[in-house]
Formats: structure tokens, C-alpha cells, sequence
């Protein structure tokens, strides 16, 4: 069985179906992305995946355990985290307590969570801002913080919603270095991302939704030449 | 990833000061009813202990976790009322009666809670407004609870066995027993997880949740914090008044959250500080002025309120920790962490 299996799972808001019976999984090391034009559902989808929301269909299971109706917090327990696209740092805190507050489910005593906390942030690149109060942090600091907080509750799978969104090229750069970084200390991706020059070189495997519904899945090269693909984000020439 | 840690020395020299501060401050206060022979600065005095208590009570259930109340009465009254209803219809002993209003309140929160957590922000406090109205209106017209006129305590035992003295000294002993007590939760909460957990919590609650935070675990694990202080300082409050009636129990919800939120929320010297300034002006405002007939005291209070509202809108610790970054500048400068390249 795959990490992350998501069996014909669709989403419905009233009439509208955000997510329309998807099936999706993630293998234990990849980097997967997710793309897909505004409004596709990707978001929403992670949400469901993550448990901020329940689905009206289908089944997800992640390590082989039915996840869906579950809590984010038990599903956070079960070693699958997530980022939020809007990045919500608690800015009264500073940059190592931000960091703690997910170290946390490592270890409850706070000189054990501390240092769990120390070492996430120097593997994110964030140690010369440990003091700094994350209200103060620019965009990508803040974007790295988000993943650093995720990273410390010690998860098998990260799910990033754009991390990347409204960085500079300098910045986006660093970020790319950041997420294979954690693949190769173990951790599987899956990401959201909007531009393609990072998704594509990044990614192990590309699923693309479009309207709610999987229209193609396949390696970046691939998916660069699929008709499909580049029907949903140019309009059909028809 | 092997984790190793250092064990940090409690006696610091970044800790020598407050831990110095907190020792000259303990014994200035445990001498002070020895030289202050006037009762009405004793009594200002309780009061201060007393409220500080009672603001830290809303404190970590609103300053911390966020969920703010403006129905902590509830668990004044609570407190207050279990042990004197079971003193004077029952000769149950005040300090157990204290106990038993304490675990009272706690399953009276748990219960109010239970419904109340589920609304957010603003509804959850109105939702708390409507609890102690309801309180109020009930305890009002019950008998058994001595209806609008209260419980009279018998007033012929005496002493530290029942909780009532003739002398303030030992009232203002136990105060500040329980703000130190106060002061003890806070500190619990402040050196474990559960004080980021609750900040966390007030901040973003979907932070917390994907962050694995069991947030209805941890807004009961306030609310028990909170309902036990306010429901002890109830006790206190009915032993010190020797009587207990709706008024005084049951209606200081608005008092005890203005102090907290001038003084500063969410910090543990917060409530000691509101206190500090608005119990002495509540107290001899109403001492000086209130029989005029014109509400000056009143007046004054609210005068003060916005001056401090205007000036310090984060409460006034904002003045003191001003001071403390003022005093460590020089500190501060040689450990100022240099700011990454490249941004």
C-alpha cells in the first residue's frame, strides 16, 4: 500500500463539487505536485486530506489507516502535516517558539522540545532569526518559518500549499534547495505550487486538476506535452 | 537526530534579578500589616491580592487561551455560595467549603463549557454574558440560596479553624496566599507546553489543530485553571464580607476583566499590576466621594480608564517592560543576531 491513498474522494459545497471523485496517491519518497488552474481544488483537497474538512465521498487512507472523519490533530499525530497558503505565523511569539509549538509532539518537556526545535531551525536556515518575533519576518522568512513549524511535528508526509507564492527569484531558489533538503532527510512531499518553472523541475510526479477533477497525472515531461493539460490553463484552440 | 540537551542552571544571572525583585517584594508585603495600623489601607490592600487573584482567573482562560469570558462571575459566585451554603445550613467548614465550590465551579465549567467552546470570538463571550444573567436571575429568586438578600453567616465562631476573623492581618495573610497561588498557575502554565498550546489556540485555531493540538483538551485544561482560582477567591471574598448575596458575588464579572485587560493580558503580572492601580482608586474614590450623591468616584475611575487606555493601549506592563528593554539595551546590543544576506 501506498503512504498516502485517495480513493474516489470528492468534496461538495451545496451544488458545487470542489473535488469530484478523485483518485490520487503518493508513494513513500517522492516529491509530488499538484497543480492546476485557480479554483481547480487543489486547496481544498488538501484540506480534506489534512482534515480541516470532511469529504462527501470516497476514502483517503494514509500508512495503510483510514484517515478520513478524522481530526487535523490526530491525523497530525499520525505523522502527516501540512502548511497553510495563507501563512499564519503567531506573530507574538518569536521564530524558536513558533518552531516549539510543533516540536511539541516530539516531546512534551520543553528542554527536549526546545532542542528538537533548534535543530529543525538550523536545517530550515532560519537560526539567525531564532530571537526574531515572527510578526516582524518578511514573506519568505515567514513562508520558511511555516514549513520549520510543520517540519518539527515530525512527519512522514508534508503537505505545502504554496510555499512558493509571492517570493522573489532569489527566495524561490533557497525554497527549492529547502524541499529537497527534507526529501532526502526522509520526509515525502506533496506540494501545491502555481508556477511551473519550480513544480516541473522539482517533482518526482505531476497530478493536474482541473474543475475538481484529475485530468492527468504523469512525470513533469510528460505532462509539459499533454494536450489536456494545456487545453485547462490556455483554453482550447477550438 | 540524537537529542541532547543542556540543563540550564535556575540561578542565572538574567534570573538574579526578578528572583531578587520577588524576595524584597514578599518581604515587604508580609510586614506590611505589622506597620500599617489603619485598617482602610489593610483592607485596600485585600482587595488588591484579592482581585489580582480573581484577574488571573480570567487571565489564562481569556488572556491566554483567548476564549474571552465576560461571565467569570459565575465562578465567583459558585465558589462563594457552595461554601457558604454548606457553612451556615449544613456547619460544613469553610475550607472544605472552599474545596468543594472549587471542584464545583470546575464541573460547572466543564458543562458550560461544553456548549460555549463550540462558538468563537465574539459569540463565545456573549454566551458567557448570558450564563452568569441567568446565574444572577436564578440565585435571585431561589430561597434555598437565601434569594435577593443572601446568606448572613452566624458570626459567633471565630478563627483560622473557620475562616473568620475579626482582625483583617489574617485576611490579608490568605490574599496573598491565593494571589500567590494565582501566581503558581501561572507559572505552571508558563514553563510547560500547555502556555504555547493556549497561545497558540487564542491566536489561530486551525494553527493549532494542524499542529496536533487537541484544542478541546486544552480549553477544558483552562477552563479548570480558571473556574478553580475564581471560584477560591469567591470563597474568600463571602468569608471576608461575611455574607454572601448576588450582588457582590455574582456581579463582578465587568471589574475583574477591566483590571486585567489595564494592566496588561496575558502576562503573568498583568492582573497584580490593573489591580494595583484601579482597586486603590475604586476603594478610596468610593471612600471619599461616593456619599456626595453625585457618582464623582465613578467619574474618576472611567476618567482613569481612558487616560490609560489612551496611553498604553497593551495595558500599562507596557511601562515596565519598556523600562526592562531600556535597562538591558546595552545587554541586547552585543547579542543582537545579525539579520540573514540576500533579502
Amino acid at each position: 500500500m501506498e503512504l498516502l491513498e485517495i480513493r474516489g474522494v470528492s468534496k461538495r459545497f451545496g451544488g458545487l463539487a470542489a473535488v469530484d471523485s478523485v483518485d490520487m496517491y503518493v508513494s513513500r519518497g517522492e516529491i509530488v505536485g499538484l497543480i492546476g488552474p485557480n479554483g481547480a481544488g487543489k486547496t481544498t483537497l488538501f484540506n480534506c486530506v489534512a482534515g480541516h474538512c470532511g469529504i462527501t465521498g470516497g476514502e483517503i487512507y494514509f500508512d495503510g489507516r483510514r484517515i478520513d472523519g478524522m481530526s487535523p490533530n490526530e491525523i497530525c499525530a499520525m505523522k502527516l502535516a501540512r502548511t497553510f497558503q495563507i501563512v499564519k505565523s503567531i506573530t507574538r511569539m518569536t521564530v524558536l517558539e513558533n518552531i516549539m509549538v510543533g516540536a511539541f509532539m516530539v516531546s512534551k518537556r520543553i528542554p527536549l522540545a526546545r532542542e528538537w526545535a533548534r535543530e529543525v531551525m538550523d536545517f530550515c536556515g532560519l537560526s539567525p532569526l531564532a530571537d526574531a518575533k515572527a510578526g516582524s519576518l518578511t514573506i519568505g522568512d515567514k513562508k520558511r518559518l511555516e514549513v520549520a513549524r510543520a517540519l518539527a511535528t515530525e512527519p512522514e508526509l508534508l503537505l505545502l500549499d504554496e510555499v512558493m507564492a509571492g517570493l522573489t527569484g532569489k527566495e524561490s531558489r533557497d525554497a527549492v534547495e529547502l524541499i529537497y533538503k527534507i526529501r532526502n532527510w526522509g520526509v515525502t512531499v506533496l506540494m501545491v505550487e502555481h508556477i511551473m518553472e519550480i513544480i516541473m523541475p522539482i517533482s518526482d510526479r505531476i497530478v493536474v486538476l482541473d474543475s475538481g477533477t484529475k485530468i492527468a497525472e504523469d512525470t513533469p515531461e510528460k505532462i509539459a506535452r499533454d494536450k489536456k493539460v494545456i487545453d485547462a490553463y490556455l483554453g482550447s484552440a477550438a | 537526530m540524537n537529542r541532547t540537551f543542556v540543563k540550564r542552571s535556575f540561578w542565572t544571572k538574567k534570573n538574579a534579578f526578578p528572583i531578587a525583585a520577588f524576595l524584597t517584594l514578599t518581604a515587604v508585603a508580609l510586614l506590611a500589616p505589622v506597620y500599617i495600623k489603619i485598617l482602610f489601607p489593610l483592607h485596600v490592600l485585600i482587595m488588591i491580592y484579592l482581585y489580582s487573584a480573581l484577574g488571573t482567573s480570567w487571565n489564562i482562560l481569556s488572556g491566554y487561551a483567548g476564549q474571552i469570558s465576560l461571565g467569570q462571575s459565575v465562578f465567583v459566585g459558585v465558589g462563594g455560595y457552595t461554601s457558604s451554603v454548606l457553612f451556615v445550613s449544613y456547619g460544613v467548614n469553610p475550607w472544605l467549603g472552599m474545596i468543594a465550590g472549587a471542584l464545583l465551579a470546575a464541573i460547572f465549567g466543564w458543562l458550560i463549557g461544553k456548549p460555549c467552546f463550540r462558538l468563537s470570538g465574539r459569540y463565545f463571550a456573549i454566551a458567557t454574558m448570558a450564563v452568569v444573567q441567568i446565574a444572577y436571575i436564578i440565585v435571585t429568586r431561589w430561597e434555598f440560596v437565601g434569594g435577593a438578600r443572601g446568606i448572613y453567616f452566624p458570626l459567633k465562631n471565630w478563627g483560622l479553624r473557620f475562616f473568620a476573623f475579626r482582625a483583617k492581618a489574617p485576611y490579608y495573610y490568605i490574599a496573598f496566599g491565593l494571589m500567590l497561588f494565582s501566581f503558581l498557575m501561572v507559572l505552571i502554565i508558563e514553563k510547560s507546553h500547555i502556555g504555547y498550546y493556549l497561545k497558540t489556540i487564542r491566536e489561530d485555531e486551525d494553527v493549532a489543530k494542524a499542529l496536533g493540538i487537541d484544542v478541546p483538551k486544552y480549553k477544558a485544561i483552562a477552563m479548570a485553571f480558571s473556574t478553580t482560582l475564581a471560584a477560591m477567591g469567591g470563597t474568600f471574598l463571602a468569608q471576608y464580607l461575611l455574607f454572601a448575596d448576588p450582588d457582590s458575588l455574582f456581579m463582578l464579572s465587568i471589574p475583574i476583566m477591566l483590571l486585567t485587560v489595564m494592566g496588561g493580558t496575558g502576562s503573568m503580572f498583568g492582573p497584580l499590576i490593573g489591580a494595583g492601580v484601579l482597586i486603590p482608586v475604586q476603594e478610596y474614590a468610593r471612600a471619599y466621594w461616593s456619599g456626595s450623591g453625585q457618582a464623582l468616584d465613578q467619574i474618576l475611575y472611567g476618567l482613569i480608564i481612558v487616560v490609560i487606555v489612551i496611553l498604553q493601549p497593551r495595558g500599562l506592563i507596557g511601562i515596565f517592560e519598556g523600562a526592562r528593554r531600556r535597562f538591558f539595551r546595552s545587554e541586547a546590543a552585543q547579542t543582537k543576531t545579525p539579520q540573514r544576506e540576500g533579502i
